[in-house]
């Protein structure tokens, strides 16, 4: 399976006629271009024994998907050194205290990372339920006496025994995306007690994040469970109604919850109360607004210095934004929409319904979550406690995004496998990748994209 | 294929998730629909993707937009409002002028001590609440009283605002030990209001204390500030603008935890004028010395000029009390004495015998009486079926003006009152000063006493004024009420030849100084009574001034009755008699010792001779017993 992504892989990149011998995922042919020798690829896989393909191998948005996870990750990084380094010297006399974990857990992540785009998504998909239903257990646990940690009043975290303090609700996002888009992908021929205990599913886990209480990670789930539903073409019906019913949740919880209530009111107008409710989002605004066109430069954010309460986690964008400016405000937003149009690009090449459902639910995780942080900070959206991908301090965010983007990147390394017939076949083409109407020709049931189904 | 999905742990799965969870291994039957389905689902998935890219479009240009106009436009005003988040400015409370006697010793300074400063805006309202809690436990004041100062200064405040002062060193490593802690709360030095000769001149130096709520909504525009200190009476309060000077500032950086940084800039606070009274320190320690503890004034006052040199009042108080906060023990233990705020050099009394120098005057001055007029005196004079007696019940026999103000005999000048009617002795009165103020600085404290007349009575009685009332204001009694400080004002038209001065405080005030008012006195009159005056010391009812200590003086007793309390006793006097440098008044508020000349007349005695000997009273030697009684 991975020489036959392998070498279509290098078709790809190198497409002289002679590379592209049908032949070739049958048999190499050694004298017409060089066997691609171990010792050529540096880039093979340090931790996945079974990845026997080098990076520059893969398709050109695998790559470039990969790449930009590695500099959103740096980026963030480095935003988050300048953002913590004051408060965490304050707060634990050690001013590394917050990347030290960052950087751990970063690690970690990318671990999983390499991990994950060396792994066939079938068998992620495959346990993706019970990970899920695992982190979903998690979360229920929060939300029993004594088992989750309380921070600013809501019961997001969970310590397990000496581990760090975890937060389920982070981590099941990339299961989420998986067991959507195993759901959605399928609906048509899941039958109704399928689809309806997994709703059930779908539907308790957002109840009891709502509980704990976090109605920004609750929209957010929701949200993407809806864009999943939306973009598998699911009926309207459906659509409309779930997103009444979300509407009407979310409605309740605000009009039953003071907190998120005057966060709301807050938001319109924050100096009505600049003392109390809405102090964050002025600190966040003078810090963003404070940036001007190109910033105060990398370290000299102001705000940071304990004006801006949590500026390290869900308002690290304000910080990001006062160092760098409109400037690198806008490069932030081309690295975002980069990322989109790839993840996108991904969406659409890719074969199978699930693989694009996945891609299409990393993106809105990963794209639209910063864009609904970076809302908050700007004072365009209520106030509500997102992390941003890869910039906000916490080590569930962070492992979870890296699993996000590597799924994203793995569906990109498959759908491009599936092209590799087609291309063959259109050589003459040159770069046009796109799959051609005709289905795939001689073994379609082969590639990977088409197993899944 | 669908092997691939058989999970690890399905015997782990309820029933209804194996069936459905794991679906995908029977729909392989059914390859068609398969085909056909996912066709559909991916060409939705195209419009779905569309209105995505759109939607994401729109998000992200939707934030380039709102980062444009936070940056951009609102850019320079947002950074103006962070540059205010750490540039705060700390004001500087003017050091307050000094407070000096004639002679440049201080009567009220400054001295450095802690004050204890929060930064509202530093906490959110709910942190206040444990900092507000170990702040009360630390200084002992009532956590209300700072939550109170909290809520007017406003939570969102970056104003420091101070809750206490003058800090003990107790009290300041206390809280410099919590400081973690106590994020906003600060310990600064300041200047606060120090008076080192304590309750020395307390009424007349006044005190100082916080603007009271009411006050600062008045004075808010005159740029007075929560927290500001404002004199509260006496000197420190007629010559607040005087004393206050200008605040000023600094500005410094700070972090958000408080923390100064670097001083940005720094508008100096330009210290308050210093005032110099016309109060010689000798003279008011002496006089507060022979005063003691009986309720009284002492009233000393140059009759040249009206320059005071002395005042006292007693109960007094400790100024001090107030530059710091006062606590509820302290001020129970004030409140216990008799009205101790008081300035009863300025309140009106019943003058007694001191006021026949105006009867005298009135007398003489309205024809009826010759210089030589001698009149019959006697045990008592019946009128109107009422005995008016002498103070002695006996009389003295026959005396013209000087024996009588000599003996103070009443039953004279009873006689004269009858013999002039009401109208010369009101109208003189008046021209005394008294019924009016006598213009000194200190008039929020001062009453104007009472010159009763007809019109006066049935107003205020409505009753018509009988001979009786004359007689009554003959011997200053009845409603006849007059202040030490007027009292001291009559001595000077005698002493200084017939001018009527304005008293006042401020040393180099020179209008005050030069204002002089010939009262009217003919030459004759004039002598008559300065020989009179001089014969009470010589040899009438104050012979106890006659003294060698002393140049000759001059003087006149008085006791008012106060029924049913003891009587009030009186002594005003001048000295040198043939060149008066000096006018002394003490009144002693319901005696329990005696009379003017045996209890007020050696106080009189022990000021002048601190003025001419500069020696001080011991506290033993207070009042020594008068010869004559009066």
């Amino acid at each position: 399976m991975s020489r036959r992504i392998r070498n279509s892989a290098n078709h790809r990149r190198r497409p002289s006629p002679a590379a592209v011998e049908p032949t070739a995922g049958l048999r190499p042919v050694p004298p017409i271009i060089e066997p691609p020798q171990p010792s050529d690829r540096p880039s093979r896989s340090p931790v996945v024994p079974w990845e026997s393909t080098p990076v520059d191998s893969w398709a050109m948005e695998a790559r470039m998907l990969r790449w930009l996870t590695f500099l959103w990750l740096g980026l963030g990084l480095a935003v988050l050194f300048s953002a913590s380094y004051a408060i965490a010297d304050a707060d634990f006399g050690n001013g590394l205290y917050y990347m030290q974990r960052q950087i751990f857990f970063g690690v970690l992540g990318l671990l999983g990372f390499s991990l994950l785009v060396s792994t066939p998504l079938r068998f992620v998909l495959g346990v993706a339920d019970w990970l899920m239903l695992i982190c979903l257990g998690l979360i229920l646990l929060t939300l029993l006496p004594g088992f989750g940690t309380t921070v600013n009043g809501a019961s997001r975290w969970l310590a397990i025994g000496p581990l760090p303090i975890l937060q389920p609700s982070e981590l099941i996002k990339p299961f989420l995306v998986l067991q959507g888009a195993r759901i959605f992908g399928r609906w048509d021929r899941l039958s109704w007690n399928v689809r309806l205990t997994w709703l059930g599913i779908f539907g308790l886990l957002l109840a009891s994040i709502l509980l704990q209480p976090n109605l920004s990670t609750t929209a957010l789930c929701g949200m993407l469970l809806w864009l999943m539903a939306l973009a598998a073409g699911l009926p309207w019906r459906y659509l409309g109604g779930t997103a009444i019913a979300g509407m009407g949740a979310a409605i309740l919880s605000v009009s039953l919850r003071d907190y998120q209530r005057d966060r709301i009111i807050s938001f319109l107008d924050p100096w009505a109360d600049p003392a109390q409710n809405g102090y964050q989002l002025i600190q966040s605004l003078l810090a963003v607004g404070s940036g001007g066109l190109t910033g105060k430069g990398f370290g000299l954010s102001q705000q940071k210095l304990f004006y801006l309460p949590i500026h390290y986690t869900d308002f690290i964008f304000a910080v990001y934004a006062e160092e760098f400016g409109f400037l690198g405000g806008l490069l932030l937003l081309l690295l975002l929409g980069a990322f989109a149009v790839l993840g996108l690009r991904v969406a659409l090449k890719a074969k199978s319904p699930i693989h694009k459902l996945v891609a299409i639910g990393v993106v809105v995780l990963l794209v639209g979550q910063s864009l609904l942080n970076i809302g908050v900070a700007t004072g365009a959206l209520p106030t509500t406690g997102l992390p941003f991908p890869f910039f906000s301090y916490g080590g569930s965010s962070i492992i979870a995004s890296l699993v996000s983007a590597a799924l994203l990147v793995r569906v990109a390394r498959e759908s491009s496998s599936a092209t590799v017939v087609s291309f063959a076949r259109e050589r003459g083409f040159g770069g046009d990748r796109r799959s051609s109407p005709p289905a795939p020709p001689k073994r379609p049931r082969k590639s990977l994209g088409s197993k899944s189904l | 294929m669908a092997v691939n999905y058989v999970n690890p742990l399905p015997k782990l799965c309820p029933k209804a998730l194996l069936e459905s969870a794991f679906e995908p291994m029977t729909l392989t039957q059914n390859p068609p629909t398969v085909r056909q389905q996912t066709g559909r689902t991916v060409g939705k998935s195209y419009q779905a993707l569309v209105v995505m890219l759109a939607v994401s479009a729109a998000l992200i240009g939707g934030i380039g937009t709102r980062l444009a106009y936070l940056q951009l436009v609102e850019g320079p005003y947002n950074r103006q409002l962070a540059d205010d988040n750490r540039v705060r400015l700390i004001p500087r409370q003017p050091e307050r002028g000094r407070i000096l006697d004639r002679k440049g010793r201080t009567l009220a300074g400054s001295r450095l001590s802690y004050a204890v400063f929060l930064w509202p805006i530093a906490n959110r309202q709910a942190n206040w609440q444990p900092i507000v809690k170990r702040l009360s436990s630390i200084l002992n004041i009532p956590e209300a009283n700072i939550q109170k100062r909290l809520e007017q200064a406003g939570y969102s405040s970056p104003e420091l605002l101070r809750i206490a002062r003058g800090l003990s060193p107790a009290q300041v490593t206390a809280l410099a030990e919590f400081s973690q802690q106590m994020p906003g709360v600060q310990v600064q030095a300041e200047a606060v209001r120090y008076y080192p000769n304590g309750d020395l001149a307390a009424h007349v130096l006044g005190y100082t204390g916080e603007l009271s709520d009411e006050d600062l909504e008045q004075k808010r525009d005159q740029g007075y500030r929560l927290g500001d200190v404002v004199g509260q009476m006496g000197v420190e309060s007629a010559f607040e603008r005087q004393l206050r000077g200008q605040w000023g500032g600094q500005q410094v950086e700070v972090d958000g935890m408080g923390h100064v940084l670097r001083v940005l800039g720094e508008k100096t606070a330009r210290a308050g004028s210093t005032v110099t009274l016309t109060l010689d320190l000798d003279l008011q320690q002496a006089a507060e010395t022979v005063l003691g503890d009986r309720r009284g004034a002492i009233v000393a006052l140059d009759p040249r000029n009206g320059a005071v040199l002395a005042m006292v009042s007693r109960p007094a108080f400790d100024p001090n009390l107030f530059s710091t906060y006062i606590t509820d023990a302290q001020w129970q233990e004030l409140q216990g004495k008799s009205y101790p705020f008081v300035n009863r050099a300025l309140q009106g009394y019943p003058p007694a015998s001191t006021f026949k120098i105006v009867t005298t005057t009135a007398a003489l001055e309205s024809g009826r009486y010759s210089p030589s007029t001698a009149l019959r005196t006697r045990p008592y004079i019946e009128v109107g079926g009422i005995k008016f007696w002498d103070w002695n019940n006996a009389g003295f026999g026959t005396l013209d003006f000087r024996g009588a103000m000599a003996w103070s005999s009443d039953t004279f000048f009873y006689q004269t009152a009858m013999g002039m009617g009401h109208e010369p002795l009101i109208q003189w009165t008046r021209r005394y000063g008294f019924g009016r103020k006598t213009g000194i600085e200190l008039s929020d404290e001062e009453s104007a006493g009472l010159v009763p007349d007809p019109d006066w009575k049935r107003e205020n009685l409505d009753e018509e004024w009988f001979i009786g009332d004359t007689i009554n204001m003959s011997i200053g009694q009845g409603y006849m009420q007059a202040s030490p400080l007027q009292v001291a004002a009559m001595f000077a038209v005698p002493a200084n030849g017939g001018d009527l001065v304005r008293p006042h405080l401020l040393k180099d005030q020179e209008e005050a100084r030069s204002w002089r008012t010939p009262v009217g006195l003919s030459p004759s009159t004039l002598r008559i009574l300065r020989d009179g005056l001089r014969r009470v010391v010589a040899g009438g009812t104050g012979k106890v001034m006659n003294t060698p200590d002393l140049p000759p003086n001059a003087g006149k007793t008085g006791t008012a009755e106060d029924p049913p309390r003891k009587s009030h006793a009186w002594y005003g006097g001048y000295a040198p008699f043939d060149n008066p440098e000096i006018v002394v008044v003490a009144f002693i508020e319901n005696s329990a010792e005696g009379g003017g000349g045996k209890v007020a007349a050696p106080m009189v005695k022990q000021v002048l001779e601190t003025y001419f000997n500069k020696t001080q009273p011991s506290r033993e030697s207070a009042p020594q017993s008068g010869v004559v009684s009066d």
